[in-house]
């Protein structure tokens, strides 16, 4: 009898968190242009189509919407593959429910000319800025040593994304590794002392919707209801690009050039593909080789996504086998 | 639209639409052959990047010079597959620059690693190797990825095309089927429909039904072919209609012909006119119901008969030389004469002659008026003239007419007896003309005046022979009905009389004692003579206007305006007595009599007598002052019988009672002639107590007057006779009486009237038992009551004076009485507003006449009167 008493509190507990969760579902999302899916799908309601109450909150990048998720203030967050790597090492309380952009060339590295840098091979020995714990600095790290140059030999400055421009202008730092905006607002504020300097291409950057492990299940309608709207804010995108860039330059308080800057090497896709564990499982073994993460085993990144949800919503976006 | 447009426009759009499709379905078709050769390269590319990857991990396992060839060989194979696939496959494959980027940057990752493999004692070559070998593994499997989505996209791309395809081929299906029934519906709706309604309508014209119509509105060679049927039938229809309305025409000739006929007989029959036709031989081929008439002949006989027959001998007579004339081919026209009866007819005849085609006469119409009325009324017409001109010419007055040319249009007799000139002359000459240059001048404007439409009066003096006269003329515009005045009469008199007579009133005003005045109908004088101007002490300018009044005393003034104001606005007579205060301050009392002056029913002014009546005012004042103290005397005096009366009554009533005491104790001490000194003293003393009480009665009617009740007449008179009913039984009188009313008045005194006049008939009787009557008659507001007996009768010479208080006829020997009785009847009857009189004749019975005012109808009045009659 006590037994059934407290299922029955349990039950009605349960219901009551449900009730609670479904009057709102808030998503920690990182003012980048990879975040547009989210910007279109708020804008043009499909969010409140779908009968889903999903609210915003920005956050600089990734990594910290991230550890906002892993704080358990929010359950939704957006980040690209680095912190989850990095965050994979400590913490199984997350899992990846889809990719919903991918880019070819976000982040860069600008050098400043007047600190005597024209090519790769000029790095060795100066300092370089860059936005730790996040994809930044995995591509520092790779086009430094794609470049042979040992990473040791440079000093690496950890700097915040919204002041990366003013600390290569001030000359905080000779160069900076950054993904976008921080790259075009830099680039711009060094004007003709800037030079990107280009190398083979190191990688794409997957960009994703991480969730609390703990709603995959309970909330898969709602999460179903989310990918749905944002794979129709990708269908926008391709349809409408030039309103889609006036949400993406209004949003972000960003100019034209901007868009233009970057726009031809983004794709908006909501995906689930086998190639992420290959890109994960490289990243992990890049922080464990260069002592970011301290002596902890290789992650199993099946068990870090979640592509049931994805897989109902769009079967063919899934190339995983789990 | 036509027929024709229609088909070639369905077979153009069927063409177009079989093209359309066929195109279409081409393009489709290309299109699919497009995406399975780009879809054939795409599994390629896919199958060598999946060998890409396995050659990587082989050669980052073992190395070797084997792999890495092949590495390449294999890439340079992809590069080559993805160069055919263009750019507007992206919509297809919008991973494809994705996939071209991460291709195109293997080789260099490739050779880096290469590089990296050769040399691996450095630990940063080795580090460099793990990371370029991730490297590579991950953008080969990303591609191939992408390789793989992109298999999906073609083959979803592929499926829609192949969708589409069907979707056209069955829309082309569709619409040739469509295009087929419409081409269907239009044979049969535009080709079938018609044919066979003009089949139905050719079938019932054969059968000889003209009245069916196609009535196509259509606008196509079927439509023009039944409209041409149409006309056809129509024609044949108008045809056989016409032929119809001809015979109906002619059927309906004949009938109007014959009612025409009928129409002309009846209107020759109902004019009221002798109307036939005669031959040559002077025979009737054709007379009117009114020959049967007017001549006695029947009209069934009228046809054929002679003239001489028909008309009679003394008619034809008459008509004798005119038809001569007539059938000679003149146009004639005759008066003849006809006895009818006993009347005598008088009828105007026409002959029209009758040419036949070769102007040759073959008869003669008749036309016969009677027109004896038409005689009469002109011989009516013409006695009316005469007497109108025997009535002008006889007035004593100027009549003449004038038209607009001022020529002289009628002139009556008298203006030739005056002027002694022949009027006839006169007639058509202008006014100018007769009246020569000089008079005309005078009355130029005048007649001016009254061509113009206005009435014009005006007076003038002239001379005939050596006698100066006056005349007044007056012109009267004669109106046309359209207003436009077409000349004018004019009617002069002679009113010399009629100056002289004013001149004479004139100058009797002027020599009048009497103060005149004349005003206009707004009281504003105009004339005063002297002997007014003399009392109000004006001059006669300044009385003139509103002057009079100034005259006037102030203290009379406002009561004078309001009697004049009352006169003048009720038109009545003026009368007034009131003071000139003159100019000079002295007062004089006059009398004003004023009348109004009528023109017709129209008050023009008035006239008025001023008297000086100062001296008469005078006398009148000493007069009423002599008045009131007559009245104030006889009051004292009244009082004064009243008062001695009622005293004297006392000690007379002693002196009778103790003398008559003396003889009832003493009589027998007394001699005979002391004893006959006391009946004489107890006599006197009660013929003295009679006297009194008259006399007190008399007074009392002036000092106790009651105020009048309705006083019921037959119980007074029952009153009366009660109390005389000791005489009655003694006379043996027979006293009878109308029914009497109820009037106002004071019972008592009514009483003692009946008493005192009962009692004077009963009194002066003759040798006869007496007989009294009292009447009662209504006359009007009055009743008329009447005392009548049979005595002895008064002589007309006493009548006024036995109402006098003290009068006797006859001595106290002859018949007792105080002498006062009928003064107090008289002074009771006028109190209660009447009058008493007598009538009588000695010998003949006596009548006393007295009235009283009756009583009004309505109680309102009833209860007023009493207080009305005792104000006076």
């Amino acid at each position: 009898m006590r037994i059934l008493i407290k299922l029955i509190a349990v039950l009605i507990l349960a219901t009551i968190a449900s009730l609670a969760f479904s009057q709102h579902m808030v998503a920690a999302v990182a003012r980048l242009p990879l975040s547009l899916p989210f910007y279109i799908a708020e804008e043009q309601g499909y969010f409140v189509a779908e009968g889903l109450k999903l609210r915003i909150e920005d956050c600089s990048v990734g990594r910290v919407c991230l550890k906002r998720l892993l704080d358990g203030e929010v359950p939704i967050a957006t980040v690209a593959d680095t912190p989850i790597v990095l965050s994979s090492f400590s913490s199984q309380a997350f899992f990846i429910l889809a990719t919903i952009s991918s880019a070819s060339n976000d982040n860069k590295l600008l050098a400043r000319k007047s600190a005597g840098i024209a090519s790769p091979e000029d790095l060795s020995g100066k300092r370089i800025g860059t936005i730790t714990g996040t994809g930044a600095q995995y591509f520092l790290d790779s086009f430094l040593l794609l470049n042979g140059i040992d990473r040791r030999d440079v000093t690496v400055i950890s700097v915040a994304p919204d002041r990366a421009a003013t600390a290569i202008q001030k000359r905080e730092v000779d160069a900076l590794a950054v993904f976008e905006p921080s790259a075009y607002m830099a680039a711009t504020a060094l004007g003709e002392d800037g030079k990107i300097l280009l190398s083979a291409r190191i990688n794409r950057t997957n960009f994703n919707v991480a969730i609390d492990r703990r709603i995959a299940g309970p909330r898969d309608a709602d999460l179903g209801k989310m990918l749905r709207a944002l794979a129709r804010a990708n269908r926008f995108i391709h349809e409408q690009p030039l309103r889609a860039q006036v949400v993406l330059r209004t949003r972000l308080k960003l100019d034209q050039n901007f868009v233009d800057w970057i726009w031809k090497d983004y794709e908006y896709a909501l995906s689930l593909d086998q190639s992420l564990i290959a890109v994960l499982e490289s990243q992990a073994r890049w922080a464990a080789r260069e002592g970011y993460v301290a002596g902890a085993s290789m992650p199993n990144y099946l068990d870090y996504v979640y592509p049931a949800t994805l897989a109902r919503v769009l079967p063919n976006a899934v190339t995983i086998v789990k | 639209m036509r027929i024709r447009t229609k088909l070639i426009a369905a077979v153009t759009i069927a063409v177009i639409t079989s093209v359309s499709a066929a195109v279409a379905l081409g393009l489709i078709a290309q299109h699919v052959a497009a995406i399975d050769e780009a879809q054939s390269r795409v599994r390629a590319v896919a199958r060598d990047i999946s060998s890409l990857l396995a050659l990587t991990q082989e050669y980052a396992l073992y190395g070797g010079a084997r792999p890495a060839q092949q590495w390449k060989q294999r890439h340079t194979l992809i590069v080559e597959e993805l160069k055919p696939l263009a750019a507007d496959t992206l919509e297809i494959y919008p991973q494809l620059t994705q996939l071209r980027g991460d291709i195109a940057a293997l080789p260099e990752l490739f050779a880096n690693l290469e590089a990296a493999s050769r040399d691996l004692s450095n630990p940063l070559a080795a580090r460099r190797k793990e990371m370029l070998v991730d490297l590579l593994i991950a953008n080969a499997q990303s591609s191939a990825e992408d390789a793989y989505r992109m298999q999906q996209g073609g083959a979803i791309e592929r499926t829609r095309a192949l969708q589409n395809l069907v979707v056209a081929s069955v829309l082309v299906t569709l619409v040739l089927t469509a295009a087929i029934v419409l081409l269907a519906w239009l044979v049969y709706g535009r080709v079938m429909v018609p044919l066979g309604g003009l089949q139905r309508i050719a079938a019932a014209v054969r059968s000889g039904n003209l009245q069916v119509r196609n009535r196509s509105t259509t606008q196509d060679e079927f439509g023009d072919l039944a409209r041409e049927f149409d006309a056809m039938t129509d024609s044949l229809e108008f045809e056989r209609t016409s032929l119809q309305y001809a015979n109906e025409i002619l059927n309906e000739l004949a009938v109007q012909r014959e009612a025409s006929e009928k129409r002309l007989r009846l209107i020759g029959d109902n004019i009221p006119a002798l109307i036939a036709y005669i031959n040559p031989q002077k025979c009737f081929e054709f007379g009117n119901l009114a020959y049967e008439q007017a001549y006695g002949v029947p009209h069934s006989r009228l046809l054929g008969m002679g003239a001489v027959d028909v008309l009679g001998p003394a008619v034809f007579a008459q008509s004798r030389p005119y038809m001569v004339r007539a059938l000679g081919g003149e146009r004639v026209h005759f008066e003849r004469t006809a006895t009818r009866g006993n009347s005598l007819r008088h009828e105007r005849v026409s002959y029209m002659p009758d040419f036949s085609a070769s102007g040759k006469v073959v008869g003669f119409f008749s036309l016969a008026e009677d027109i004896t009325d038409l005689k009469h009324a002109q011989t009516t017409l013409a006695d009316s003239e005469q007497r109108i001109r025997m009535l002008t010419d006889n007035l004593p007055a100027l009549i003449s007419y004038i038209d607009h040319e001022q020529r002289y249009r009628f002139c009556n007799a008298f203006i030739g007896k005056v002027f002694g000139l022949d009027t006839s002359t006169m007639l058509g000459r202008t006014m100018l003309e007769v009246r020569g240059g000089e008079l005309y001048a005078q009355i130029e404007n005048n007649i001016q005046a009254a061509l113009r439409g206005e009435r014009v009066s005006f007076e003038g003096e002239g001379t005939v022979g050596e006698r100066a006269y006056h005349y007044q003329s007056d012109y009267i515009p004669d109106r046309a009905a359209d207003g436009t005045v077409r000349g004018f009469y004019a009617m002069t008199f002679d009113i010399t009389a009629l100056k002289n007579a004013e001149r004479q009133l004139r100058t009797v005003m002027e020599s009048s004692p009497l103060g005149m005045y004349v005003t206009d109908a707004a009281g504003k004088c105009t004339y005063t003579n002297p002997a007014w101007q003399r009392i109000a002490g004006l001059t006669h300018a300044e009385s003139l206007g509103d002057g009079w009044s100034t005259t006037l005393h102030p203290e009379d003034r406002e009561r004078v305006f309001t009697a004049w104001t009352a006169a003048t606005e009720g038109a009545m007579r003026f009368q007034s007595e009131h003071r000139f205060l003159r100019p000079d301050g002295t007062v004089v009392w006059t009398r004003v009599n004023a009348a109004d002056m009528h023109d017709l029913d129209r008050v023009v002014g008035y006239v008025g007598m001023v008297e000086d009546i100062s001296a008469q005012h005078d006398l009148n004042a000493a007069l009423a002052l002599k008045a009131d103290e007559l009245t104030r005397s006889n009051s004292e005096l009244e009082q004064f019988a009243y008062v001695a009366s009622h005293d004297l009554q006392e000690p007379l009533r002693m002196v009778t009672s103790y003398t008559q005491l003396l003889r009832k104790r003493y009589s027998d001490r007394f001699d005979q002639d002391a004893n006959e000194f006391m009946a004489y003293v107890v006599e006197g003393g009660q013929r003295m107590q009679a006297l009194i009480t008259d006399l007190l009665d008399l007074s009392r009617l002036n000092t106790t007057k009651k105020a009048f009740a309705p006083v019921a007449l037959e119980q007074v008179l029952a009153d009366s006779l009660a109390v005389l009913r000791l005489r009655v039984d003694e006379t043996a009188a027979v006293i009878t009486h109308d029914a009497l009313p109820v009037v106002p008045g004071d019972a008592r005194q009514l009483g003692q009237v009946l008493q005192n006049l009962l009692g004077n008939a009963l009194k002066f009787s003759g040798p006869a038992a007496p007989k009294i009557h009292l009447a009662a008659q209504r006359e009007r507001r009055y009743w008329h009551f009447s005392v009548t007996d049979n005595g002895i009768g008064i002589d007309a010479r006493f009548f006024e004076r036995i109402f006098v208080i003290f009068q006797r006829l006859h001595t106290r020997a002859e018949y007792a009485g105080t002498g006062i009785g009928l003064a107090i009847c008289k002074k009771i009857i006028e109190r209660h507003g009447g009058r008493i009189w007598v009538e009588s004749a000695v010998g003949q019975g006596t009548t006393f006449h007295f009235t009283l005012a009756a009583q009004s109808a309505t109680p309102a009045a009833t209860q007023a009167l009493p207080a009305l009659l005792g104000s006076k």
